[in-house]
């Protein structure tokens, strides 16, 4: 394979926390991107179709498991 | 050899675009590049620039011998095999799939596929180191289409890495940005990056041209350029 | 008479005609009259001017020779005598003397071509020399380096200050007899060695054989030769005031001794501060941060204050936007806005955006009491405080609260304070971004320092504290102006330890005024007043040896404010009133005082030369020095009286001025210091000649003092505050899309509150107006902003936002000002010290310092200086000058 000249592997530009751990060592897989938990559910509140598929979709794969 | 699997999760995602512009960005990084049209849409070379009369395609062939006399060469060096117009190929999808993959082997090439939205993965002959991108777009329908497909990977234990991309994203739009939040921490097999909405890809194809070669200079490039190496990295490991 | 009308002559002019003829030829007497009757007639001159002309004329043909071209005549004038003043006409009499003079200079000071050949020669050859000299040292020079490299780099680890832990961590450290045995030995080899009285010559070979290895050493990187350096320091230093204390102190004058007590007294709190500095400072510890634990069921609760009083809701808002989106679990984090202002529209701000609103019935013992109160309302098991303008990282969390994870006796995680608007020095001395600013030196460094030896102590803001830890010691300590030092001197009593993360996770405005800001330390130098009165760190229990030294120098600092002083006025003593305040040969002075003066900086320099150049430090000193004095006095001895003045933040200088009453006393030192620099001239000429190398030094010294104060001046001249919304330098990458769909990758390179600026790769065509959207990124997550173009200039751009939703402005804070990465440069677009350079660019502020002290004087002096100077500048336009550049004309004339 030949070598590529890729700035990072997972995308082009480097985020912030990539900076920070860069500069103070450790490893940005460490560091957690919090969800916004609250934002998701306002979203499946807000859209009938994706409450639909949340709801019956985690039913469905609950009752799976 | 990596052999990628470009697929819509409906048709209308922009499967073939990302094809072809992600063929040219690897070209561009010294990769030998074959792009098979596994579409009968037959649109493929015309993101390539071949002369809207030429109609040949495998479809048309018998045999693998007959397949390379329809490959064509843009003027990056990008290999690819349009479908043609015969609607009732003799050849089967697997066997071409199988052929094209040796030669690539020996030509030290990646092989793109372009495959159609209905085309059924259970039936080609894929391995562990295949990579599938499912293409989505930020709406409901794919949003509905994303979770039916899931269901059906946990049923059909599949042997291949299955990933959502999504392509043609507007963070503008209200709907869209609130779906791809809502997708990026809780939907499994979603690429960490995406593509975004621009305007020159829908005039690069009146160019005959891609979107990387019209547009240097606007995210789209960065987009592909993120793609390729995102696959390098899965492929190298 | 053939060639002239008689019958035209008067008789006035036909008399001097005649006397004409007997003085010169026929010819020349002609020509004298045609002129005269032209310059008369056409030129309309004076008929003074007009006889006299021909005369200048006529001369000057004797010396040089004369073109009919005027073009020449008007370059050889020009060239010449470039400075009389046009036009030349009307200033006749005065250009007159002029070109006297400068024909006398030219006469006598050869400025000819010929001589400026032999001029280039000697330089040539000159230059030769000097550069072979110069070469030859530089290879003695690469010489001795690479001897003590190799000397010091035998044990090659990897650990940046490993030398400090290699010795520190030695087995043999274990044995306590041993230890204290080898530290009694230090001390008395270092007492012997300090006391043994030196001859002069021996001093010397002493002195120069140190500043030899100091100068070698100044090129090898490392803590090993940092070590040596201070090692070396601190003997020089002790020797120089072990010299001062038993040689050089007159017990005949009592003036003298008086005076030369003082001095002595404040060389000795100069030593002590620096001997405790390089304790505080030999070893900063780095820390880093610490991994949380992947499962976030296992993270704490943080509870944010944002305490405030009268700053308005405009500086609240982005701090607390910026403290709701930290990347903490949500259910885990809670932000607080603490109003003592109990204003309304902060309350409906709270609400509307989702955070806590706490008051409180009364306003006692201001912040402490404020969160002290907030303590009763919250429940988090750890308190995260800012000041409501500094704007955290979204980070922050992350990195700082591991250390309490890891260590369940940590009660404080501090970050540095950084600012990202110009402090009054910066701002008024146009040197933001160029030079270290004030507290650069405290954060970067002498805190890390502090780290070192358990001795962090808690700065009020851009903090982490453990409630448990604050609660054992009956809350936030509110019997000082400082609470935030005294708190953490309690929880450090109580057997705590304390951390400092050196990685800027917040910014902040800085104060605004010097006024603003005096006012700050003010506090800051009466609260640590306070805690040394009704808490002294170093009795009581609890503290370790190393923090009570810590403690010690950090109130040291505070008392700078006598010896500051007495520095500026020492050398008029020797002046004004012949006192011996160093009583001593010149030569000895010459030996002791300046290479030990020099080691000092130069050590200094190599320690703190990121945080701080050199001789800033004096000037700060000088700036706060008077005002510090008074509360530090007071508070030593009455630590109950004073009150707590609030610093005020985000206001407006709309225009620009002087500020008197803050320089009063800098004009009185400055004044003071001239009047002696003036006295030692006249001393100079008229006093006995064994006197005056000890005069020259002390003209010296005040000369310097001169420069410091000028310096000090110059602060306090107050730039016009052109912007409400700050603006930061930034450097990441976002996108634009169009409004006709297309994409253009940008860079931003700066944003405030409202704005951004960007700049693309590519020649653009975008005009004014243009709607956008641009787009940033949070992380992997792409924001969208609505904005115009609002200016273009070749690939830069500035776009406005405006009227963002509260998502949007939330978004927007979390895309810019709180990213991880948005301060971490603060260090790093320094070079590092170099003192000459620092001491140049002290001398050109303290120029301007000068300058604007004219040029804002008040109305009734303001007549005064413009006589004073409009008479200098008349004088020294007589001064001849070098001709300008050569010509053939001048050729012609060698």
């Amino acid at each position: 394979m030949q070598n590529i000249e890729f700035k990072s592997i997972y995308t082009l530009t480097k985020s912030d926390i990539d900076n920070l751990v860069n500069r103070f060592g450790g490893d940005s897989t460490q560091y957690l991107e919090i969800t916004d938990s609250y934002k998701n559910n306002q979203t499946i509140k807000k859209y009938p179709l994706i409450k639909e598929i949340q709801t019956t979709f985690i039913l469905k794969n609950v009752d799976e498991v | 050899m990596p052999r990628i699997f470009i697929k819509g999760i409906k048709g209308g995602v922009g499967t073939t675009t990302v094809a072809a512009n992600l063929a040219s960005m690897l070209k561009k990084s010294n990769l030998d590049v074959l792009v098979a049209e596994l579409d009968c849409k037959n649109d493929l070379g015309l993101h390539f620039g071949l002369p809207w009369g030429e109609n040949s395609g495998w479809s048309y062939a018998k045999n693998f011998n007959d397949v390379s006399e329809c490959a064509f060469v843009d003027n990056e060096g990008i290999v690819f095999l349009p479908y043609g117009e015969n609607s009732a190929p003799e050849l089967s999808v697997s066997s071409l799939i199988n052929d094209l993959s040796a030669y690539a082997v020996k030509k030290k090439a990646w092989l793109l596929f372009d495959c159609p939205a209905n085309i059924n993965l259970a039936d080609l002959p894929l391995n562990k180191s295949d990579i599938i991108l499912d293409l989505v777009n930020c709406d409901a329908i794919c949003h509905s289409f994303m979770y039916k497909k899931l269901k059906l990977l946990s049923q059909v234990k599949s042997v291949w890495q299955h990933y959502f991309v999504v392509n043609k994203y507007n963070s503008s739009s209200v709907i869209e940005f609130d779906l791809y939040s809502l997708w990026q921490s809780t939907m499994p097999l979603i690429t960490p990056f995406f593509i975004n909405h621009d305007e020159v890809i829908k005039e690069s194809t009146a160019y005959k041209n891609v979107a990387i070669n019209c547009a240097p200079y606007s995210i789209t490039k960065d987009d592909f350029e993120t793609l390729a190496g995102w696959l390098v990295s899965k492929v190298s490991k | 008479m053939k060639y002239f009308q008689s019958q035209h002559l008067s008789q006035s002019k036909h008399f001097i005609y005649l006397i004409l003829c007997i003085v010169f030829t026929d010819k020349i007497a002609r020509l004298i009259r045609f002129k005269f009757s032209c310059y008369f007639k056409q030129y309309q001159m004076s008929a003074l001017e007009a006889f006299l002309l021909p005369f200048f004329t006529l001369s000057f043909s004797l010396l040089f020779k004369f073109n009919n071209q005027k073009k020449q005549n008007k370059h050889f004038l020009k060239n010449n005598f470039p400075h009389l003043k046009t036009p030349y006409k009307r200033y006749l009499y005065s250009n007159a003397l002029r070109c006297l003079l400068q024909s006398l200079f030219l006469l006598l000071f050869k400025n000819t071509h010929k001589s400026s050949y032999l001029k280039k020669r000697l330089a040539h050859y000159f230059h030769f020399w000097v550069r072979y000299l110069f070469k030859q040292f530089k290879w003695i020079d690469l010489k001795i380096g690479k001897f003590f490299k190799r000397l010091f780099s035998k044990n090659k680890t990897s650990r940046k200050n490993s030398a400090f832990y290699h010795v520190a961590q030695a087995r043999i450290w274990q044995n306590k007899m041993v230890k204290y045995a080898i530290f009694a030995l230090t001390l008395l080899l270092l007492a012997i060695f300090i006391t043994i009285p030196f001859s002069l010559e021996a001093q010397a070979v002493f002195i120069s054989f140190i500043l030899i290895v100091a100068y070698s050493l100044r090129r090898i990187k490392g803590q090993m030769a940092t070590i040596v350096m201070i090692t070396l320091s601190v003997t020089t230093s002790t020797r120089y005031l072990w010299w001062r204390y038993t040689e050089t102190l007159n017990w005949d004058d009592p003036l003298a001794l008086g005076l030369g007590i003082g001095l002595l007294l404040a060389e000795t709190y100069a030593w002590l501060v620096l001997i405790l500095g390089f304790f505080q400072t030999i070893n900063p510890l780095e820390r880093k941060p610490v991994a949380l634990p992947e499962n976030t069921d296992l993270w704490p609760t943080v509870d944010i204050y944002i305490p405030t009083y009268n700053e308005p809701l405009s500086v609240v808002k982005p701090t607390t936007l910026a403290a709701m989106s930290i990347d903490w679990p949500q259910d885990k984090l809670n932000v607080y806005i603490l109003d003592d202002g109990k204003r309304p529209e902060f309350g409906e701000f709270a609400q509307q955006v989702g955070v806590g609103y706490l008051t409180r019935p009364d306003n006692n013992h201001a912040k402490a009491g404020n969160m002290n109160s907030a303590m009763r309302y919250t429940d988090g098991e750890y308190i995260a405080i800012f000041d409501c303008d500094h704007i955290p990282a979204r980070s922050f969390l992350q990195m700082t609260m591991g250390q309490f994870l890891k260590d369940s006796k940590v009660c404080l995680v501090q970050t540095p304070h950084h600012f990202f608007s110009a402090d009054p020095f910066e701002r008024n001395l146009n040197n933001h971004s160029q030079i270290p600013n004030e507290n650069m030196l405290f954060y970067g460094l002498i805190q890390d320092g502090n780290d070192m030896w358990d001795a962090t102590f808690f700065c009020g803001s851009c903090a982490v504290l453990k409630r448990e830890a604050l609660e054992s010691i009956g809350g936030f300590a509110f019997e000082t102006v400082t609470e935030d030092a005294h708190t953490a001197l309690r929880m450090q009593r109580a057997g705590y330890k304390t951390a400092y993360i050196n990685i800027p996770q917040a910014a902040g405005l800085a104060t605004d005024s010097l006024s603003a800001h005096v006012g700050q330390r003010i506090r800051w130098a009466r609260g640590m007043a306070q805690i040394f009165r009704l808490d002294n760190p170093l009795l009581g229990k609890g503290l370790g040896a190393a923090q009570r030294l810590c403690y010690l120098n950090a109130m040291l600092h505070f008392l700078s404010g006598v010896p500051r002083i007495v520095f500026l006025t020492a050398p008029l003593a020797l002046i004004f009133f012949n006192a011996y305040i160093i009583y001593a040969p010149f030569i000895a002075i010459f030996i002791y005082v300046v290479p030990t003066l020099i080691q000092i900086k130069a050590t200094n320099s190599r320690i703190q030369g990121k945080y701080r150049y050199s001789f800033w430090g004096e000037v700060y000193e000088s700036v706060l020095a008077w005002y510090i004095l008074k509360p530090t006095t007071v508070a030593l001895f009455n630590p109950n009286k004073g009150k707590f003045n609030v610093t005020e933040k985000g206001g407006l200088n709309d225009k620009e001025h002087y500020d008197w009453s803050i320089s009063k006393p800098y004009l009185v030192l400055l004044g003071i210091n001239l009047a002696g620099m003036v006295f030692g001239i006249f001393r100079l000429f008229l006093s006995d000649p064994t006197q005056i190398s000890v005069l020259l030094i002390s003209m010296c010294w005040a000369a310097y003092n001169l420069i410091i104060l000028g310096a000090a001046v110059a602060v306090a001249a107050e730039a016009k505050q052109v912007r409400t919304s700050h603006r930061i330098k930034a450097d990441f990458s976002g996108a634009m899309r169009l409004s006709n769909g297309h994409t253009i990758k940008v860079q931003i390179t700066d944003y405030s509150d409202n704005g951004v600026g960007i700049k693309t790769q590519h020649q653009h065509l975008c005009k004014v107006n243009d709607k956008v959207d641009l787009l940033m990124y949070r992380g992997n997550k792409q924001f969208s902003f609505s904005a115009h173009i609002c200016n273009t200039r070749d690939l830069q751009m500035g776009l406005t936002l405006k009227d963002l939703s509260l998502d949007e402005q939330k978004a927007f804070i979390q895309c810019t000002f709180s990213r991880a990465d948005a301060w971490l440069d603060w260090q790093n677009n320094f070079l590092h010290d170099r003192p000459s350079y620092s001491f140049k660019e002290v001398q050109k502020t303290s120029l301007r310092g000068f300058k604007n002290l004219l040029f804002h004087a008040p109305k009734p002096l303001q007549p005064i200086i413009k006589l004073i100077t409009s008479v200098l500048t008349y004088i020294h336009s007589f001064i001849p000058t070098k001709p300008k550049a050569q010509n053939n004309y001048d050729q012609n004339v060698a």
